[in-house]
Protein backbone atom coordinates (compact mmCIF):
# COMPACT_ATOMS: atom_id res chain seq x y z
CA UNK A 1 0.00 0.00 0.00
CA UNK A 2 1.25 3.29 -0.60
CA UNK A 3 1.06 6.65 1.34
CA UNK A 4 0.68 9.64 0.20
CA UNK A 5 0.35 12.98 2.59
CA UNK A 6 -3.67 13.04 3.69
CA UNK A 7 -5.70 15.94 2.58
CA UNK A 8 -5.92 18.24 4.79
CA UNK A 9 -10.09 17.79 4.88
CA UNK A 10 -8.97 14.22 6.24
CA UNK A 11 -6.64 14.65 8.63
CA UNK A 12 -7.54 17.98 10.05
CA UNK A 13 -11.24 16.11 11.19
CA UNK A 14 -9.46 13.44 12.34
CA UNK A 15 -7.25 15.03 14.82
CA UNK A 16 -10.35 17.35 15.61
CA UNK A 17 -12.18 14.00 17.00
CA UNK A 18 -9.11 12.77 18.79
CA UNK A 19 -8.61 15.74 20.64
CA UNK A 20 -12.96 15.51 21.47
CA UNK A 21 -12.20 11.86 22.81
CA UNK A 22 -9.47 12.91 24.95
CA UNK A 23 -11.84 15.34 26.40
CA UNK A 24 -14.35 12.68 26.51
CA UNK A 25 -12.64 10.10 28.30
CA UNK A 26 -10.42 11.97 30.74
CA UNK A 27 -11.04 16.12 30.20
CA UNK A 28 -7.75 16.55 29.49
CA UNK A 29 -5.78 18.84 26.62
CA UNK A 30 -3.91 17.66 23.72
CA UNK A 31 -0.84 19.11 23.77
CA UNK A 32 3.25 18.62 23.61
CA UNK A 33 4.72 21.24 25.75
CA UNK A 34 2.92 20.03 29.31
CA UNK A 35 4.65 16.04 28.43
CA UNK A 36 7.75 17.64 28.11
CA UNK A 37 7.29 19.78 31.23
CA UNK A 38 5.91 16.40 33.08
CA UNK A 39 8.59 14.30 31.82
CA UNK A 40 11.55 16.84 32.88
CA UNK A 41 10.18 17.71 36.52
CA UNK A 42 9.49 13.31 36.66
CA UNK A 43 11.92 11.63 34.75
CA UNK A 44 14.03 10.05 37.47
CA UNK A 45 10.42 8.47 39.16
CA UNK A 46 8.65 7.23 36.60
CA UNK A 47 5.82 6.42 38.18
CA UNK A 48 5.15 9.51 39.01
CA UNK A 49 5.17 10.51 34.94
CA UNK A 50 1.50 11.52 34.40
CA UNK A 51 -1.09 11.70 31.60
CA UNK A 52 1.09 14.19 29.59
CA UNK A 53 3.90 12.49 29.51
CA UNK A 54 2.09 9.28 27.84
CA UNK A 55 0.78 11.47 26.07
CA UNK A 56 3.84 12.80 24.26
CA UNK A 57 5.73 8.94 24.36
CA UNK A 58 1.81 7.80 22.17
CA UNK A 59 2.98 11.25 19.72
CA UNK A 60 6.09 9.70 19.48
CA UNK A 61 5.33 6.24 19.08
CA UNK A 62 2.16 7.24 16.77
CA UNK A 63 4.61 9.07 14.13
CA UNK A 64 7.35 6.16 14.30
CA UNK A 65 4.69 3.55 13.44
CA UNK A 66 3.26 5.25 10.19
CA UNK A 67 7.20 5.70 9.38
CA UNK A 68 6.85 2.35 9.43
CA UNK A 69 4.06 1.39 7.98
CA UNK A 70 4.80 3.47 5.00
CA UNK A 71 8.34 2.56 4.65
CA UNK A 72 9.17 5.69 5.20
CA UNK A 73 11.56 5.15 8.18
CA UNK A 74 14.89 5.74 7.84
CA UNK A 75 17.85 7.34 10.50
CA UNK A 76 19.53 9.96 8.88
CA UNK A 77 21.22 13.55 9.91
CA UNK A 78 19.42 15.32 7.16
CA UNK A 79 16.91 17.44 8.15
CA UNK A 80 15.46 18.36 4.81
CA UNK A 81 17.88 21.05 2.77
CA UNK A 82 18.28 22.77 6.26
CA UNK A 83 22.04 22.18 5.57
CA UNK A 84 22.74 24.21 3.09
CA UNK A 85 21.37 27.48 5.60
CA UNK A 86 24.08 25.89 8.05
CA UNK A 87 26.66 26.17 5.34
CA UNK A 88 26.62 22.16 5.49
CA UNK A 89 28.46 21.75 8.93
CA UNK A 90 26.93 19.09 10.96
CA UNK A 91 27.65 21.00 14.11
CA UNK A 92 26.70 24.35 12.72
CA UNK A 93 23.25 22.56 11.84
CA UNK A 94 23.13 20.54 15.35
CA UNK A 95 23.69 24.04 16.99
CA UNK A 96 21.04 26.15 15.05
CA UNK A 97 18.26 23.36 15.61
CA UNK A 98 19.61 22.91 19.66
CA UNK A 99 19.16 27.14 19.80
CA UNK A 100 16.24 27.32 17.77
CA UNK A 101 14.62 24.17 20.05
CA UNK A 102 15.15 26.42 22.80
CA UNK A 103 14.11 29.48 21.41
CA UNK A 104 10.68 27.69 20.98
CA UNK A 105 10.85 26.06 24.34
CA UNK A 106 11.15 28.60 25.70
CA UNK A 107 8.23 31.01 24.16
CA UNK A 108 6.10 28.17 24.74
CA UNK A 109 6.61 27.82 28.23
CA UNK A 110 5.87 31.96 28.39
CA UNK A 111 3.24 31.61 26.71
CA UNK A 112 1.30 28.67 28.54
CA UNK A 113 0.89 26.02 25.54
CA UNK A 114 2.69 25.36 22.32
CA UNK A 115 0.96 25.68 18.61
CA UNK A 116 -0.88 21.85 19.05
CA UNK A 117 -2.00 22.92 23.01
CA UNK A 118 -3.31 26.75 22.09
CA UNK A 119 -4.31 26.36 18.42
CA UNK A 120 -5.97 22.81 18.39
CA UNK A 121 -6.75 22.05 22.13
CA UNK A 122 -7.48 25.65 23.53
CA UNK A 123 -8.95 27.41 20.41
CA UNK A 124 -11.74 24.62 20.62
CA UNK A 125 -12.49 25.78 24.19
CA UNK A 126 -12.59 29.48 22.21
CA UNK A 127 -10.08 30.63 24.73
CA UNK A 128 -9.21 33.73 24.21
CA UNK A 129 -5.59 33.59 25.55
CA UNK A 130 -5.13 30.31 22.80
CA UNK A 131 -6.82 32.64 19.98
CA UNK A 132 -3.56 35.46 20.91
CA UNK A 133 -1.45 33.56 21.55
CA UNK A 134 -1.61 31.11 18.06
CA UNK A 135 -2.28 34.19 16.09
CA UNK A 136 1.06 35.60 17.37
CA UNK A 137 2.81 32.33 16.78
CA UNK A 138 1.66 31.98 13.51
CA UNK A 139 2.32 35.74 12.71
CA UNK A 140 5.94 35.68 14.05
CA UNK A 141 6.65 32.18 12.13
CA UNK A 142 5.59 33.22 9.00
CA UNK A 143 6.71 37.13 9.06
CA UNK A 144 10.34 35.31 9.91
CA UNK A 145 10.48 32.81 7.39
CA UNK A 146 9.67 35.41 4.91
CA UNK A 147 12.26 37.77 6.18
CA UNK A 148 14.52 35.01 5.68
CA UNK A 149 13.65 33.97 2.41
CA UNK A 150 13.80 37.25 1.56
CA UNK A 151 16.97 37.77 2.84
CA UNK A 152 17.98 34.87 0.34
CA UNK A 153 18.86 32.04 3.87
CA UNK A 154 15.83 29.94 2.70
CA UNK A 155 15.90 27.60 0.37
CA UNK B 1 -8.56 2.30 31.13
CA UNK B 2 -6.54 4.81 32.99
CA UNK B 3 -5.45 8.14 31.82
CA UNK B 4 -2.32 7.33 31.38
CA UNK B 5 -3.56 4.57 28.73
CA UNK B 6 -5.92 6.88 27.42
CA UNK B 7 -2.72 9.65 27.11
CA UNK B 8 -1.26 6.61 25.46
CA UNK B 9 -3.42 5.70 23.05
CA UNK B 10 -4.85 8.91 21.85
CA UNK B 11 -1.09 10.27 21.09
CA UNK B 12 -0.68 7.11 19.37
CA UNK B 13 -3.61 7.96 17.25
CA UNK B 14 -2.61 11.92 17.18
CA UNK B 15 0.39 11.44 16.16
CA UNK B 16 -0.12 8.52 13.05
CA UNK B 17 -2.72 11.19 11.85
CA UNK B 18 0.28 13.91 12.36
CA UNK B 19 2.48 11.92 10.37
CA UNK B 20 0.40 11.33 7.91
CA UNK B 21 -0.74 14.64 7.33
CA UNK B 22 3.08 15.34 6.55
CA UNK B 23 3.25 17.36 9.78
CA UNK B 24 6.64 15.44 10.67
CA UNK B 25 8.23 16.75 7.31
CA UNK B 26 9.78 20.06 7.70
CA UNK B 27 9.52 20.70 4.04
CA UNK B 28 6.04 20.71 4.78
CA UNK B 29 6.30 23.55 7.59
CA UNK B 30 8.80 25.50 5.64
CA UNK B 31 6.26 25.53 2.92
CA UNK B 32 3.56 26.80 4.80
CA UNK B 33 5.55 29.40 6.83
CA UNK B 34 6.56 30.53 3.47
CA UNK B 35 2.90 30.70 2.26
CA UNK B 36 3.52 28.48 -0.64
CA UNK B 37 1.17 25.66 0.37
CA UNK B 38 -2.10 26.42 2.53
CA UNK B 39 -2.23 23.03 3.74
CA UNK B 40 -1.05 23.19 6.91
CA UNK B 41 -3.65 26.13 7.36
CA UNK B 42 -6.16 24.31 6.67
CA UNK B 43 -5.62 21.19 8.51
CA UNK B 44 -5.84 23.53 11.16
CA UNK B 45 -8.63 24.83 10.75
CA UNK B 46 -10.40 21.94 10.28
CA UNK B 47 -9.66 20.30 13.27
CA UNK B 48 -10.17 23.27 15.39
CA UNK B 49 -13.87 23.76 13.96
CA UNK B 50 -14.09 19.78 14.25
CA UNK B 51 -13.14 19.94 18.01
CA UNK B 52 -14.73 23.42 18.78
CA UNK B 53 -17.61 21.84 17.94
CA UNK B 54 -17.21 18.48 19.60
CA UNK B 55 -16.41 20.16 22.84
CA UNK B 56 -19.31 22.34 22.18
CA UNK B 57 -21.39 18.85 22.16
CA UNK B 58 -20.28 17.59 25.19
CA UNK B 59 -20.52 20.91 27.17
CA UNK B 60 -24.19 20.68 26.06
CA UNK B 61 -24.55 17.11 27.43
CA UNK B 62 -23.05 17.79 30.12
CA UNK B 63 -21.10 14.66 29.88
CA UNK B 64 -19.04 13.10 32.27
CA UNK B 65 -15.55 11.61 32.00
CA UNK B 66 -15.02 8.01 31.28
CA UNK B 67 -12.05 7.75 33.93
CA UNK B 68 -14.18 9.56 36.59
CA UNK B 69 -17.21 11.55 37.58
CA UNK B 70 -15.86 15.06 36.53
CA UNK B 71 -17.58 17.32 34.09
CA UNK B 72 -16.58 18.02 30.75
CA UNK B 73 -14.87 21.17 29.88
CA UNK B 74 -16.54 24.81 31.52
CA UNK B 75 -17.26 27.52 29.16
CA UNK B 76 -14.29 30.73 29.21
CA UNK B 77 -15.67 33.77 30.63
CA UNK B 78 -15.35 37.12 28.34
CA UNK B 79 -12.42 38.82 27.61
CA UNK B 80 -12.28 42.31 27.24
CA UNK B 81 -9.59 43.92 25.00
CA UNK B 82 -8.22 45.60 28.65
CA UNK B 83 -7.55 42.11 29.86
CA UNK B 84 -4.89 41.31 27.43
CA UNK B 85 -2.61 44.27 28.22
CA UNK B 86 -3.08 44.38 31.68
CA UNK B 87 -2.46 40.57 32.45
CA UNK B 88 -0.20 40.17 29.74
CA UNK B 89 2.08 42.50 30.46
CA UNK B 90 1.69 42.49 34.20
CA UNK B 91 1.44 39.29 34.86
CA UNK B 92 5.17 38.12 34.02
CA UNK B 93 3.45 37.35 29.69
CA UNK B 94 1.59 34.38 30.83
CA UNK B 95 -1.53 35.37 29.46
CA UNK B 96 -2.76 31.00 29.94
CA UNK B 97 -2.12 31.22 33.73
CA UNK B 98 -3.05 34.53 34.58
CA UNK B 99 -6.03 36.01 31.67
CA UNK B 100 -9.06 35.36 33.21
CA UNK B 101 -11.55 33.00 31.97
CA UNK B 102 -9.24 31.38 29.84
CA UNK B 103 -8.89 27.62 29.89
CA UNK B 104 -5.34 26.46 30.15
CA UNK B 105 -4.13 23.26 28.56
CA UNK B 106 -3.70 21.71 32.53
CA UNK B 107 -5.02 22.97 35.45
CA UNK B 108 -2.71 22.42 37.83
CA UNK B 109 0.54 23.68 36.12
CA UNK B 110 -1.16 26.12 32.87
CA UNK B 111 0.62 24.12 30.45
CA UNK B 112 -0.21 22.25 27.07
Amino acid sequence: MTWTISPWFVAGPLIGLLIVGLRAAVNKPFGALGGFIDLSENVWSPPRLGFRSYLLLGLTLGGALFALVSGSFSLSFVYTDFGSVAGGSLIGEAALLVAAGVAMGFGARTAGGCTSGHGMSGISLLSPASIVSTMTFFATAVGLALLVALLGGAP
Amino acid sequence: MSAKLYGLVGGIGIGFVFAWAGLSDPAVIRDMLLLRDPHVFLLMGSTMVVAALGVRLLRARGAKTWVSSARSPGRPNNLSPAHLGKYAVRHRLEPCRNLPGTRCSDDRTGTA
